[in-house]
């Protein structure tokens, strides 16, 4: 009987290497080893090395054979050429040293997000970034209204350009100029997002809920993350800068509300992707499980389940968040 | 703070022919009735969670019960998966194997919904009303107490009862546990116990 029980030869059944032995004084609980920490990080900053080119790969692979192929591809063509504006600059030794310090450390103090619009007005590499996004992009395959709004905005002068951003920054694009938007919002995503990583995550607070704690932002989708310390949790991905933040699950990203909060999705479609709705203030904002699904990226599968969107809108909800790329 | 940007309606003010957000004014027109028309055939399929406590024990995790269906007068709910809410400050959205299995203890057949009753003397429980129940562990209680209930040790006041128990339910909160204590101290009950002990 012994036999069945053995596993693998004499030989795999060597003895386990020689754990130093402890005293019982020296044993400690360590939490950590299981996963469990004492809480969940309320913020996690934008990594800008990486942050467009993944974006960028999984546009691509939404694209083949989506209904929305061709919007697809023209904002992965966006996403590269935002990470190789972001690699350009990076090499080039970014100064991102706050242009007002004290205003900022006012803000801070004032319950505030520490980025606020005058960094933009105040900091010349925002046209800089702009010019290089429009350098990079390649164009040739989109209509010919992207390529009319890119040629419009490189003749546009500086003050033009520094209120479009300024406008797509505050959330409130222009109805009649929603094209060039696109191309300013990438910049500024390009600009905030290195911005936002040199910050210090752990003196954030957080602001008010669905808003940015480091530039005010509103979130593009939710996203349910893996990571070790956080596992399951909620963090809500902002439109500008990128950063995603702690925010309790089943409670609305827009009012706070928790009693009436479903999730709806296209069960045959995908059910990674689902819609958080809430019936007191009849919003909604997309919930992505990218512990199911790693490669799950707000701005692009925002993108590729319009759908849903669609679909929901004819229940009478509204969309909560805002994804520049993608302006609905 | 609600953020609502939706310049759809905005759009077509503005003027007849116009396509809203990006997708129009970036000549991309076309996709917005073509996404609609693929998505028609599909219905959304709803889906609630809803935050609970783990009823085996006094550590009382946090857990979330995913389930099917609105809740809705028409439609017919189902509990399908239930796991540790990450949210929670007690269990960080871990459950010990007991937790894990509660599924199996939502849909169980033999699961207890309500007073069961098995008179002296009869093999088979019957169904009876809460009011029945009540009536008869008041009865019950009464009876044991008027006859066991020990006021005096000597020249000592005691006011002690000490045949009947109470064993407390663990997921309660601090007023049910409040309560608790006080309805069964105040009879002089001694014996009290918590579920969590268990």
């Amino acid at each position: 009987m012994v036999r069945f029980f053995k596993r693998g030869s004499a030989k795999d059944d060597a003895e386990p290497a020689p754990v130093a032995k402890k005293s019982f004084d020296e044993i400690k609980p360590d939490p950590d080893k299981i996963g469990i920490s004492g809480s969940v990080p309320f913020v996690r900053l934008p990594e800008p090395g990486s942050l467009f080119k993944a974006r960028a790969e999984r546009l691509l692979a939404l694209a083949p054979g989506h209904t929305l192929e061709a919007y697809l591809r023209l904002v992965a063509e966006i996403a590269r050429a935002q990470a190789v504006v972001e690699a350009e600059r990076a090499a080039a030794g970014w100064d991102v040293t706050d242009p007002d310090e004290a205003g900022r450390a006012l803000r801070v103090e004032h319950g505030m997000p520490p980025l606020s619009r005058h960094v933009i007005e105040a900091d010349p590499s925002f046209h800089a970034c702009l010019d290089g996004l429009l350098d990079a992009l390649d164009l040739s395959a989109a209509p010919e209204q992207v390529r009319a709004a890119r040629d419009g905005l490189r003749a546009a002068s500086k003050e033009d350009r520094l209120d479009l951003a300024v406008q797509v920054f505050e959330g409130a694009i222009p109805v009649e100029r929603v094209a060039e938007c696109l191309f300013v919002s990438a910049a500024l995503q390009v600009c905030l997002a290195r911005r936002a990583a040199r910050l210090d995550a752990k003196a954030l607070k957080p602001v008010a809920d669905g808003v940015c704690p480091c530039c005010g932002g509103a979130p593009t989708a939710s996203v349910v993350v893996s990571w070790t310390p956080a596992d399951k949790a909620r963090y809500l991905s902002c439109s500008l800068c990128g950063t995603l933040w702690n925010h309790v699950r089943i409670r609305c990203t827009a009012c706070g509300d928790g009693e009436g909060v479903s999730y709806y999705g296209l069960d045959e479609v995908a059910k990674d992707v689902q819609v958080e709705t809430c019936t007191a203030c009849h919003s909604y904002l997309k919930h992505l499980h990218q512990h199911r699904t790693p490669d799950l990226d707000p701005v692009a599968d925002d993108i590729a389940s319009y759908g849903l969107d669609l679909k929901i809108a004819e229940e009478g909800f509204r969309r909560a968040g805002l994804n520049l790329l993608f302006v609905v | 703070m609600t953020v609502q940007v939706s310049r759809r309606g905005l759009l077509k003010g503005v003027g007849a022919g116009l396509a809203g957000g990006s997708l129009g004014a970036l000549g991309f027109g076309g996709l917005e009735p073509a996404m609609a028309a693929a998505v028609r055939p599909f219905k959304l399929a709803q889906m609630r969670e809803t935050r609970n406590t783990c009823p085996y024990c006094s550590v009382a995790c946090g857990v979330i019960l995913y389930s099917l269906g609105d809740r809705s007068k028409n439609a017919r709910s189902s509990v399908m998966h239930i796991e540790g809410d990450p949210d929670h400050p007690v269990n960080r959205g871990t459950l010990c194997p007991k937790g894990s299995a509660l599924l199996d203890f939502v849909h169980a057949e033999t699961r207890t919904k309500y007073p069961l009753y098995r008179a002296p003397g009869t093999s088979e429980f019957k169904r009876v009303s809460w009011d029945h129940a009540l009536d008869r562990i008041a009865a019950l209680l009464k009876e044991d107490r008027d006859r066991n209930f020990v006021a005096k040790n000597g020249d000592l006041t005691v006011n002690r009862w000490t045949t009947t128990g109470f064993l407390g339910a663990s997921a309660t909160t601090n007023e049910t546990a409040w309560l608790t204590y006080k309805v069964v101290r105040s009879m002089g009950a001694l014996v009290f116990d918590n579920q969590a002990r268990v």
